[in-house]
């Protein structure tokens, strides 16, 4: 029986860095964590204004799939869901990763067409992805309603096996726990308010406890991007938009998959613990505010409820909503900043928790070298000024 | 958060009534270039505070607003 | 503790009125006015379900719907708080998941080998060993309810109501606030969650009961006053929605089964009360063992004993209160254990002596033992000497007092901890909610109603309603001094329990050892020490937890100095997905063609708002007949515009690629427009009706779009120009095929020959007495015209054109047809054969682009970007017969993709397959390229690129 070790240490911080990270969701940690276990960057800090998993990283619905629409960025999700297997053992904390599979349903021909371009693309990147007609569905899904009785019906759906769920708090708390372990500060409490840049080059950041100094800083802040973004005098192509989220009482085992519907803008799975998480829609409107409203709240259950009809009578017993930094071809900025020193891992909307192994695997492998590797060459931000945005977004 | 607009022609309504439309910005000529276009384009101050925007009252008058908003706390602001 | 007490005034039963229900098929025999819990807990039933982790047995602990162990599933709804559902004859009752035997409390047994997060730190590696451990998991809660097909549909209704003031909570403080308001003339909603008025007076004995039934009185004399009661305050939003949901009872496609309240108001009162934190010692979650307030509710309100032999414990002197009432029902006490080394107040103390009372002073409850439920307790001074154990079959305890700050908190408002009174204060309550009564740790009746009546004064003023003398007066009372009193903490062992468990989370099995192991692991803030034990995240949201949470993690960290408590999140009281969905309902459009066309056998499907016929049994005869003979098609989902004005032109040719100016006479605009990024939005036509007057079409759908993008380019000049969408008033129709002319003139004087009547020309006729405008357009590549008329004569024009053309061989097609028919002409359809990424280059629309006007949206971007390769292309292919190939299949060429099928359909008349693609540009792209269709590992197919129109290149049928 393990004894009371610390999982979480936080550390005061010091003057003088080698890499400042700021923020301790799991972008930053799993940065940090790659960079002081793989490359020799010397001393890392992890600056967090609050405490670890504030931002989305804590509030995020778990989901975890490769089955994304740009082809040319299949590869690097396809590698995050795969680095998850391994990542249990590799932190010794278990992430509680279940690939139980993701069904997205289709409402009509139209929808099923889209579908099937993306299955096809997918399978040409090795991603298995099987096509299911609404009876096939019916017997995964018994409590999902494949009659016509909904406003859109079941047409059909695409069954991606190798999607799933991880823990987020256990994968929040796993690196975490890893990267102190291997020499990383973490410092919550610590809010940066500024940088130190000269000719260029980052120097360092003002926090509220000090200036510290460090050669190079990465930016890993979530829905925060832009407030780094006025910090630098620049602009960043987001905008920041909450997503609410909620969760019912528990129920024995009943639904063994994630289903999402794509053009409802729903989704719901069945926990471990037996609770659903109920969501899938981001609010209307730009907001800072992580409150959540009846009305988005409310339509959503309405459009669940539909396709499960027997849930009628479960009870909701929490909603909650974090902010999402949005660009507008749903893709994130990962690599140089346009300032030396200065690398960005930021817009990750409403998909990071997903990315984060393969974020924190190449975030590092960046910081360390300096090179953009091939995996993220499209997340640059130039993308946006040669009209290379990345093609993630279904209309 | 919810919070409520004053509409000059509808009263006080549901931000559900609307559609956000995002940001005030202004377009540079028409002969700027690549980059100001691009900039004006993709680019937000997305500030986390007042900022101006507009919202159009698709269930009610059917106009455009502009409106200056609090996205932290969601006050809108009578100018 | 079978068998009820005699009744009284203050009960709530019907003895007249017995009603049976059935609790796991036993017949539970209960009356009018019991509560499901009352009912069974009158039978002697103590578990009432199994706790989450260890399987423990767990009863009802406050019987007022804030604990959560009382929940079962009730006529086959799950998670039904029993003490919140007034029996009905006949009700089926059955626990979630076996309750008397359950195999899992081996849980509770081996529990020391799951510390704090176990699941965490064991099963890491190797991954198979977790696949199978998390079934187990998945399998082993307790208290699951499982989920069954439902025979019907409840009904849930919803409602709205807009009350000048919203009153929350029933009590003295409540009702006086509803009463101050209604005496000022406004009009007032009282929730209450109880199925009566009087909150904790309702069940004070008989003397609370008189004052309760005096402030209903007063009330009931006010008629604007709303009272909803068995009405529970699910959420308040800080834009003053309060969802409030009421139980009703019913059951079937008659009776309403709960009714939800939107409820606006202009100012809202909250007071929602306090009530007693559980006591924190070893064993604290056995049946039995039951907040005093339950004590209370079971003798006063339904004539129950809560036992025979009880145990009183905690600090307070409300605890002896209630042993007095206990004896004087004659029901038998163990003693009363009171952690104060004062002991409780002189007088209270006297009298319990008087009974016979043991009262240990300076002492607390350590723990609780008994096999089904308690059966005894230790007590132990407070420096753990002197253990003591005592025999009895109820311990009523509590430790503190807990304001119900939920709702205040969802508005806006802070609690901060009052460390001398040991009780949570509103701060920053924002302007338009006021706090009365229990909630602000009053206890004094009279200075609750005179606070009740001030919070209504202030809510009042704050909405500029004049109050009168009544301000004055109500604040007058309430300046005689009600000091609040202290409620001391219980104070905590310095060695959080060895062995047996102190809950302090019971929905999640969180203990006290839990909690304080995670603070040593380092999860030592609240949030991250509640994500990681899981405590206040079950069933009650912290309601029962929170208070002990906050209490045991202060102790362990002292250093944090203040106490904040987790962060509110609606709803407070958990709400059915059923409630939450009421009121929602799909409003798709329908066509005024709609129904004529079912009854010509049109089958309908849902295209984003609209419902649209696909086709009418054959789409392949649809599209011959169109080539051959006639068809005619629904086109009343375009959107239809009339822009006016003397800056109309200014508008449309920001919005418009093409030039709108050099229309003239009867011609028609073909154009299309952009957004910022050129990207293609649209296509239609511009007619121009009159001077500075335009009439205006855009694709299916995209009305509501279009009206807001005319507005968005006007938005910031000062133009005179006006928009007026008349997508609903006017139908569409199109009379396609070489026999249209010959069928329309049928109906027509007008003249419709080619030479009066040329392609692309648009013409004001009557056609069969209607008003139509009839526009010669050729998008299914035949002699077409596209007749709109009034709405309201749709149906009438449909049926004349169909009994005219049938003879010809006119049939009714639907858009499957409409598209084969478009593929053979090679037309593509904005947003359907382009994406969000397609610019009006890269579509096959380039050539609408004017290059002179620079006004038009888009067009810079279109000419940064025009001397750059194309990013895509839309293209054109063939194959000969039927092919299995689909919408969406992706366009390769080796290990490249190079874009996809965006429509595809097979032509009758053609015999040929044809579509268009959406691909990056490749040299293949020529006469005789090959197009690489995909169909699976290894499996290709070849098309033959096309340069589209398939069928009649020169136009010649369409301009005949
Ligand atoms: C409701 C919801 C559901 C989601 N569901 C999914 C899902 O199912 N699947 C999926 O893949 N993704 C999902 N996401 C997205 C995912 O949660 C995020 O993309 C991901 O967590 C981002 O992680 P991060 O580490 O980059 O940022 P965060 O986790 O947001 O961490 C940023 C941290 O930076 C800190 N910070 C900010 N500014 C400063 C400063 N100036 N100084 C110091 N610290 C600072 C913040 O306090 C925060 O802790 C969801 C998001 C939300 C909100
Ligand atoms: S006894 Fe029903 S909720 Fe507490
Ligand atoms: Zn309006």
């Amino acid at each position: 029986m393990p004894t009371s070790q610390p999982v979480l240490r936080y550390k005061q911080p010091e003057k003088r860095y080698d890499v400042i990270v700021i923020g301790a969701g799991l972008h930053g940690l799993a940065a940090a964590y790659n960079l002081a276990r793989y490359h020799r960057v010397g001393r890392i800090a992890v600056l967090e204004r609050r405490y670890i998993g504030f931002g989305g990283s804590g509030r995020n619905t778990e989901m975890i799939r490769a089955n994304k629409r740009a082809h040319e960025t299949l590869p690097f999700y396809k590698e995050s869901l795969e680095m998850w297997d391994g990542l249990s053992a590799e932190l010794e904390w278990n992430l509680m990763v279940q690939k139980k599979g993701l069904i997205a349903l289709a409402h009509s021909d139209g929808e099923l067409a889209v579908m099937r371009m993306l299955s096809d693309s997918q399978r040409r990147a090795g991603i298995k992805i099987d096509m299911l007609g609404p009876e096939e569905v019916k017997k995964m899904v018994p409590s999902l309603d494949v009659s016509d009785k909904p406003a859109l019906p079941v047409a059909g759906a695409q069954f991606h096996p190798e999607g799933g769920t991880v823990h987020h708090d256990a994968a929040l708390w796993g690196y975490a726990k890893a990267a102190s372990r291997c020499g990383v500060d973490i410092c919550a409490g610590v809010e940066v308010t500024g940088f130190y840049v000269e000719g260029g080059k980052v120097n360092g950041v003002r926090t509220n406890v000090g200036n510290i100094a460090a050669g190079k800083v990465h930016v890993a802040v979530g829905g925060y991007s832009s407030e780094i973004a006025r910090m630098l005098g620049v602009k960043y192509p987001v905008v920041t938009i909450p997503m609410q989220v909620m969760t019912t009482e528990v129920m024995a085992p009943f639904l063994d998959y994630y289903v999402a519907s794509p053009r409802l803008h729903w989704y719901t799975q069945q926990t471990l613990k037996g609770d659903l998480i109920l969501g899938g829609q981001l609010d209307p409107w730009q907001s800072w505010n992580s409150s959540t409203t009846w009305q988005e709240c409310s339509e959503r259950v309405a459009f669940i409820l539909e396709y499960f009809p027997d849930l009628a009578h479960a009870r909701v017993v929490r909603s909650w909503s974090g902010l999402c930094d949005c660009t507008g071809d749903s893709a994130p900025v990962m690599g140089p900043s346009g300032i030396d020193g200065l690398s960005l891992d930021i817009a990750w909307g409403y998909y990071g928790f997903k990315s984060t192994p393969a974020c924190g695997k190449y975030a590092a492998e960046y910081i360390a070298t300096g090179k953009v590797p091939e995996k993220i060459r499209h997340f640059g931000l130039d993308r946006f000024y040669n009209r290379q945005r990345v093609r993630e977004i279904i209309i | 958060m919810p919070f409520l607009i004053d509409c000059p022609n509808c009263g006080r309504r549901s931000p559900y009534e609307f559609k956000f439309g995002g940001e005030c910005k202004r377009a540079p000529d028409p002969g700027a270039d690549v980059k100001a276009w691009c900039d004006y384009l993709y680019l937000y101050e997305n500030m986390s505070g007042v900022q101006d925007e507009w919202w159009y009252h698709t269930m009610g008058c059917r106009s455009w607003l502009k409106i200056r908003r609090n996205t932290v706390t969601h006050e809108i602001i009578e100018e | 503790m079978a068998g009820r007490l005699p009744g009284c005034a203050t009960q709530v039963l019907d003895r007249a009125r017995p009603v049976r229900i059935y609790f796991q098929g036993r017949q539970v025999d209960a009356f009018e006015g019991d509560s499901v819990a009352s009912a069974l807990l009158a039978s002697g039933i103590d578990t009432f379900s199994r706790s989450f982790k260890y399987h423990r047995r767990r009863a009802p602990s406050c019987l007022s719907g804030q604990c959560s162990r009382c929940t079962m599933s009730v006529d086959g709804r799950m998670h039904v708080k029993t003490c919140q559902t007034s029996v009905r004859e006949g009700m089926s009752v059955e626990p979630h998941g076996s309750v008397e035997f359950d195999p899992k409390s081996l849980a509770d047994t081996f529990s020391w080998a799951l510390p704090t997060g176990f699941y965490y730190k064991y099963f890491y590696k190797p991954q198979w060993f977790w696949k199978r451990v998390k079934e187990v998991f998945r399998a082993m809660p307790g208290n699951m309810a499982t989920v069954r097909p439902l025979a019907g549909k409840s009904r849930i209704d919803a409602v709205n109501l807009s009350p000048e003031m919203l009153v929350v909570g029933g009590g003295l403080a409540g009702i006086e606030a509803a009463i101050t308001a209604a005496q000022a003339g406004v009009r007032v909603v009282l929730a209450e969650a109880d199925g009566w008025l009087g909150g904790f007076d309702a069940f004070q004995g008989e003397a609370g009961h008189r004052r309760a039934q005096d402030s209903i009185r007063r009330l009931r004399e006010h008629g604007n006053v709303r009272v909803l009661t068995s009405t529970w305050v699910s959420a308040i939003y800080p834009d003053g929605l309060a969802i409030c949901v009421q139980s009703c009872g019913g059951e079937g496609p008659e009776g309403v089964l709960e009714r939800v309240f939107h409820v606006r108001a202009g100012t809202t009162v909250i007071a929602t009360g306090a009530t007693s934190v559980p006591p924190l010692f070893e064993n604290n979650d056995r049946p039995g063992i039951i907040l005093p307030e339950a004590a209370q509710r079971l003798v006063h309100l339904w004539g129950i004993r809560p036992g025979t032999r009880i145990l009183l414990a905690g600090g307070d002197d409300y605890l002896a209160r209630v042993g007095l009432e206990l004896i004087d029902k004659g029901i038998g006490l163990a003693g009363l254990a009171d952690y104060r080394e004062s002991g409780p107040d002189e007088a209270l103390r006297a009298r319990l002596s008087e009974h016979g009372v043991r009262i240990w002073s300076g002492y607390k409850v350590t723990g609780s033992h008994g096999r089904t439920r308690v059966e005894g307790a230790t007590l132990a001074a407070l420096g753990g000497s002197d253990v003591q154990t005592v025999a009895c079959d109820t311990i009523v305890a509590s430790s503190g007092r807990y304001p119900r700050h939920k709702l205040l908190g969802q508005a806006g408002a802070r609690m901060a901890y009052d460390s001398g009174l040991n009780f949570y204060l509103p701060e920053d309550v924002p302007r338009a909610y006021h706090a009365a009564g229990r909630l602000l740790g009053l206890e004094d009746p009279e200075a609750i109603m005179a606070q009740g009546r001030v919070a209504a004064v202030r809510a009042l003023e704050g909405l500029g309603i004049d109050v009168g003398t009544m301000g004055q007066e109500a604040r007058q009372a309430l300046e005689r001094p009600s000091p609040l009193r202290a409620v001391s903490a219980q104070p905590l062992s310095t060695e959080a329990g060895k062995k047996a468990k102190t809950f302090v989370c019971y929905c999640h099995d969180v203990t006290e050892k839990n909690v304080e192991q995670a603070v040593e692991e380092g999860f030592s803030d609240i949030e991250t020490c509640k994500r990681y034990t899981t405590a206040t995240q079950g069933a009650c949201q912290g309601g029962m937890c929170e208070a002990n949470f906050t209490h045991v993690l202060a102790r362990k960290r002292p250093e944090l100095g203040s106490r904040t408590l987790p962060t509110t999140r609606p709803p407070v009281a958990s709400i059915s997905l059923g409630a939450m969905a009421a009121g929602h309902h799909d409003n798709p459009q329908l066509s005024p063609l709609h129904h004529v066309q079912l009854e010509h056998g049109g089958r309908p499907m849902r295209l984003g708002s609209w419902i649209r016929m696909n086709h009418f049994g054959d789409e392949l005869a649809e599209s011959l007949a169109v080539h051959q003979a006639a068809g005619i098609c629904d086109v009343s989902m375009l959107g239809k515009f009339r822009v006016f004005g003397p800056d109309a032109k200014k508008l449309l040719n920001r919005v418009m690629t093409r030039e709108v100016g050099n229309l003239a006479g009867n011609k028609i605009l073909y154009s299309s427009s952009c957004n910022e990024e050129g990207i293609l939005l649209d296509d239609g036509v511009v007619l121009k009706m009159g001077e500075d007057d335009y009439f205006v079409t855009t694709l299916a759908g995209r009305a509501p779009v279009t009206e807001e993008w005319f507005a968005r380019w006007c938005r910031e000049e000062d133009w005179q120009v006006h928009v007026v969408n008349l997508t609903e008033t006017r139908a569409g129709m199109n009379v396609a095929g070489p026999k249209s002319r010959e069928i329309l003139s049928k109906l027509t004087d007008a003249d419709l020959s080619n030479e009066a009547f040329p392609f692309l020309t648009w013409a004001r006729v009557k056609m069969a007495g209607v008003d139509v405008i009839a526009m010669r357009m050729g998008f299914v590549g035949e002699l077409s015209y596209e007749l709109l008329c009034p709405s309201s004569q749709a149906g009438f024009l449909w049926k004349r054109i169909l009994e005219a053309g049938k003879p010809l061989g006119l049939v009714p097609f639907g858009i499957e047809c409409l598209n084969i028919c478009r593929l053979e002409k090679g037309h593509a359809i904005p947003g359907l054969d382009t994406d969000g990424f397609t610019n009006l280059f890269e579509s096959s629309f380039g050539w609408m682009l004017n290059r002179t006007k620079t006004e038009t949206v888009g067009k810079p971007m279109l000419e940064l970007f025009s001397d750059r390769p194309l990013k895509e292309q839309l293209i054109a292919f063939s194959m000969d017969g039927k092919s299995p190939v689909l919408d969406g299949c992706l366009v390769v060429k080796g290990p490249r993709q190079l874009g996809r099928v965006t429509s595809i359909r097979y032509s009758p008349l053609l015999d040929k397959t044809i579509g268009l693609a959406l691909v990056e540009p490749d040299e293949d792209w020529r006469e005789g390229g090959k197009v690489r269709l995909w169909l699976g590992e290894g499996r290709e197919v070849e098309a033959a690129f096309a340069k589209p129109p398939f069928y009649d290149p020169s136009g010649g049928r369409m301009k005949a």
